[in-house]
């Protein structure tokens, strides 16, 4: 059972928030905290069990951590052991998950960083003891949140615990966020898995420009639409058990720079990534040398928070040297720039540094962005049978496959821009009455349309 | 949405969730038990076994998939499932696994089987309605090269056997209408055009179209293709039947595993009334077909292949005493054995490209004649 199945929307989501909201307030944290360890057992009883002693290890280090504050050594080795405990926990199941290719547990990531940055906190004296073990194995484990985050201060967390009120209003707006991730992730990441796989089994002798243009775009809007829809999926589960997460997608393919790109897309890991080691190495306080160093480094570690492969962290690399390049020379030329101009740069260069990111090897990598260029060399070619320098233009398959998923393609651009919001925000203001029902129509097309998805 | 109707909101989407809930468990309650019952005793099931059962009966179910069909058919996807939808009937795509031992092993058993054989040995690969029928596919559509398989492929049978042109038999035939618009089959007019190019290698002269009386016996018959399609968008077939207008009377034996049928006729509309309308021709698809023509000249043809043998095996009746055809994929092994291509006047290996290509039945050739080899 995964939050975009059916037997979690039309079973184990009602029933879980009526046994929520029927429960006394007392007991409604250990209620969903239960919850969300059933629903992981549903998944991967093996990944539950690691998920409790990885939770229960950080929660058991805590106090130690708290009590003895930061001026003490045995809080600065008992943090660094928690933060190598997190970090090779991420390291040797996603190494073991490529290696036996399989998939990686759900929420390793989520849960592991989310206790580091709380530890961290702590040590810095700026979180609260948690109250209950129960009450932070839920920040660590709600289960709508395990799939990309958000990754939550345990301040604002506890906050929400300590104020919360049940809210009817607050519930409805769960619900709608809740079918804008489903519809986003079984309508539109669903059919672009399917349009990525075909453009990546088009031979290797066979790759056009075109193709590996087609599938890199296909790549970053799949990646997208399936991380915001899980993203979305979780502020809105939030919403309906009356917690209050913050976004993590912010459209970020139309940036204005790498630099902007990088702070609309999953935004938690970046602001975690940014506070705890940008922050740390002294951010750009210490000339350009160590700030260069420093950037390139949060570009690295926010590609491998994707999972433990070299691509990854080259894909962080080529963008990490324009964000270098941008916070340098960016105030002197970039924002003379027209902003069409900027967001056709930023778009491009997103785009070739996903050559990285959606192929399965370095060499893959470079073939493709040489395929995108129109070039091939000899040397990639001789192992695979073939020969000529340069790759052509486009191919009758892909021009195939590009007339049977036009509308998709033309979704997913429509839809990954704010013109949709931005104009229903302004109609809403307007002409509030009329938008109410349209905004119920929508959203109930929504709900039948990715029903229809999840049965077809 | 205004304050009262964002309260309202939840509180709707919960009752209509619950009525989805109830309806699916209205439409198969002892199936909801069984779910409940299951989940009980082994709980990490539990959700695996409830998404099996609500996608089985969510309400308005094949509704929602023809809306998904639909929408993409708007999009410009004419290709569902494998099948293209082109213009008022549906086209199967030939897609080829990469296990090329597959092929390699059909080809090698058949040479084997033809090389021990002392009858004269023929081979028709057939191409699918996606070759000949290119001209109704989307534009660029990436099809796999069937006259160039079966162009290669008949190089190695060189010497071996007469191998027969169903390619341009089909791609150059007068008849629009060879293959059926919703089952991965040929017509009878398709038949017809492998009848002429089979006549032209087994060393009798066709009959023209003139000698049959044509019988259209079959109306709005939808066939497999149309429930893997499973959307509508598509014209039904018509199932026609071409009578020797000389009165040749043929006996046909339908064989199955359990019953046999002996029809007194090449298309036995009791056949048809009790089981599928296809089975109007010979008795339908059987590992086993004998059809005997009292009175024909006294040679007999073994014909080894797929379920594409109804459609041209009817015109064959006319020019033997004996025909038998077996289809290896409804066969066992020492059932194939019991057969001795010896017996027989003339042996054809028939199938159609899919089968050739994806299955390993056509290979099944070395079993032939065991049992006799055996005593």
């Amino acid at each position: 059972m995964h939050i975009y199945t059916l037997s979690f929307l039309l079973v184990f989501l009602p029933v879980s928030a009526l046994i929520y909201y029927a429960v006394p307030p007392h007991y409604r944290v250990f209620t969903l905290f239960l919850v969300s360890l059933y629903f992981y057992a549903s998944i991967s009883p093996l990944g539950l069990l690691v998920m409790l002693a990885s939770v229960g290890a950080d929660y058991l280090m805590a106090k130690p951590l708290f009590l003895w504050g930061k001026r003490d050594r045995r809080a600065t080795a008992l943090l660094l052991l928690a933060a190598a405990k997190n970090i090779l926990l991420f390291v040797v199941l996603s190494s073991w998950s490529q290696l036996r290719d399989t998939e990686m547990p759900i929420g390793v990531v989520v849960y592991a960083f989310t206790s580091l940055g709380y530890l961290v906190d702590l040590y810095n004296g700026e979180a609260d003891l948690a109250a209950s073990f129960y009450e932070y194995g839920l920040f660590c484990c709600f289960f709508g949140k395990l799939y990309v985050g958000p990754i939550l201060a345990y301040s604002d967390f506890s906050r929400q615990l300590r104020e919360f009120r049940p809210s009817l209003t607050r519930v409805g707006g769960g619900v709608v966020l809740l079918l804008h991730g489903l519809a986003k992730k079984v309508i539109l990441a669903d059919a672009l898995e399917v349009l990525t796989r075909q453009l990546r089994e088009i031979p290797y002798l066979d790759k056009t420009v075109l193709s590996v243009w087609l599938l890199i775009i296909c790549s970053i809007f799949q990646i997208y639409y399936t991380l915001s829809g899980y993203s979305d999926m979780a502020r809105g589960i939030g919403g309906i058990f009356g917690l209050e997460l913050p976004e993590n997608f912010h459209y970020p393919l139309q940036a204005e720079s790498v630099t902007d790109f990088f702070s609309r897309f999953n935004i938690s890991a970046n602001r975690f990534v940014r506070k705890y080691v940008y922050g740390a190495l002294g951010a750009e306080d210490n000339g350009p040398l160590a700030t260069t160093l420093n950037i390139m480094l949060i570009t690295m570690l926010m590609g491998l928070w994707y999972g433990i492969r070299l691509n990854y962290l080259v894909w962080g690399a080529s963008l990490g040297v324009f964000i270098v390049a941008e916070t340098i020379w960016g105030d002197r030329f970039f924002t003379k720039v027209p902003v069409l101009v900027r967001r056709c740069y930023t778009l491009v260069v997103i785009i070739v540094s996903f050559a990285w990111y959606s192929s399965l090897s370095l060499s893959q990598g470079l073939f493709y962005l040489q395929t995108m260029f129109g070039l091939r060399t000899w040397e990639l070619l001789r192992g695979l049978g073939g020969g000529g320098t340069y790759a052509m233009l486009w191919s009758g398959e892909s021009l195939y496959l590009l007339s049977q998923n036009w509308l998709l393609l033309a979704a997913c651009v429509l839809g990954g821009t704010n013109i949709l919001h931005g104009n229903a925000q302004r109609l809403q203001h307007r002409f509030p009455r009329a938008m109410e029902g349209v905004s119920l129509l929508v959203n109930t097309l929504l709900f039948i349309g990715s029903l229809a998805f999840l049965v077809a | 949405m205004s304050g009262k109707k964002k309260r309202v909101f939840p509180l709707g989407f919960l009752a209509v969730l619950a009525a989805i809930v109830i309806a699916a468990v209205a439409k198969d309650p002892a199936g909801a038990a069984r779910v409940v019952r299951q989940g009980w005793d082994h709980p990490t099931v539990l959700g695996e076994q409830l998404e099996v059962f609500l996608g089985q009966n969510l309400p308005f179910r094949e509704e929602l998939r023809g809306m998904v069909l639909r929408l993409r058919l708007l999009g410009g996807s004419s290709e569902q499932n494998g099948v293209f939808l082109a213009g008022d009937g549906l086209i199967p795509n030939l897609t080829v696994t990469g296990d090329t031992t597959l092929h390699r092993g059909n080809t090698r058993q058949i040479l084997a089987a033809m090389e021990e054989t002392s009858s004269s040995a023929y081979l028709m690969l057939i191409p699918t309605a996606c070759a000949i029928r290119q001209d109704r596919l989307p534009d660029h559509v990436p099809l796999y090269n069937q006259r160039g398989y079966i162009e290669s492929t008949y190089k190695q049978f060189y010497g071996t056997a007469s191998t027969v042109d169903a390619y341009n038999a089909l791609l150059y035939s007068d008849s629009d209408y060879l293959y059926y618009r919703t089952e991965d089959n040929l017509t009878s007019q398709g038949g017809y055009a492998l009848y002429q190019a089979l006549a032209a290698r087994l060393g009798f002269t066709a009959r023209p179209l003139s000698q049959f009386e044509v019988s259209y016996d079959v109306h709005d018959y939808y066939g497999d293709l149309y429930r893997r399609w499973g959307y509508g968008g598509v014209r039904p077939d018509v199932i026609a039947t071409y009578r020797d207008t000389r009165g040749t009377a043929s006996q046909v034996l339908n064989w199955q595993r359990f019953t046999q049928r002996t029809y007194y006729t090449l298309y036995p509309r009791e056949a048809a009334a009790a089981g599928e309308p296809a089975d109007i021709i010979l008795g339908g698809q059987a590992p086993r077909i004998e059809i005997t023509t009292p009175g024909r000249r006294s040679s007999s043809l073994l014909v080894l292949g797929d379920r594409t043998a109804l459609s041209y095996l009817p015109f064959l009746a006319g020019h033997y005493q004996k025909i038998t055809f077996l289809d290896f994929s409804l066969l066992t092994a020492s059932e194939i054995a019991a057969f001795d291509p010896d017996d027989y006047t003339q042996v054809l290996f028939a199938y159609s490209l899919d089968t050739y290509l994806n299955t390993e039945h056509p290979a099944k050739a070395g079993e032939l004649g065991r049992s006799s080899a055996a005593e």
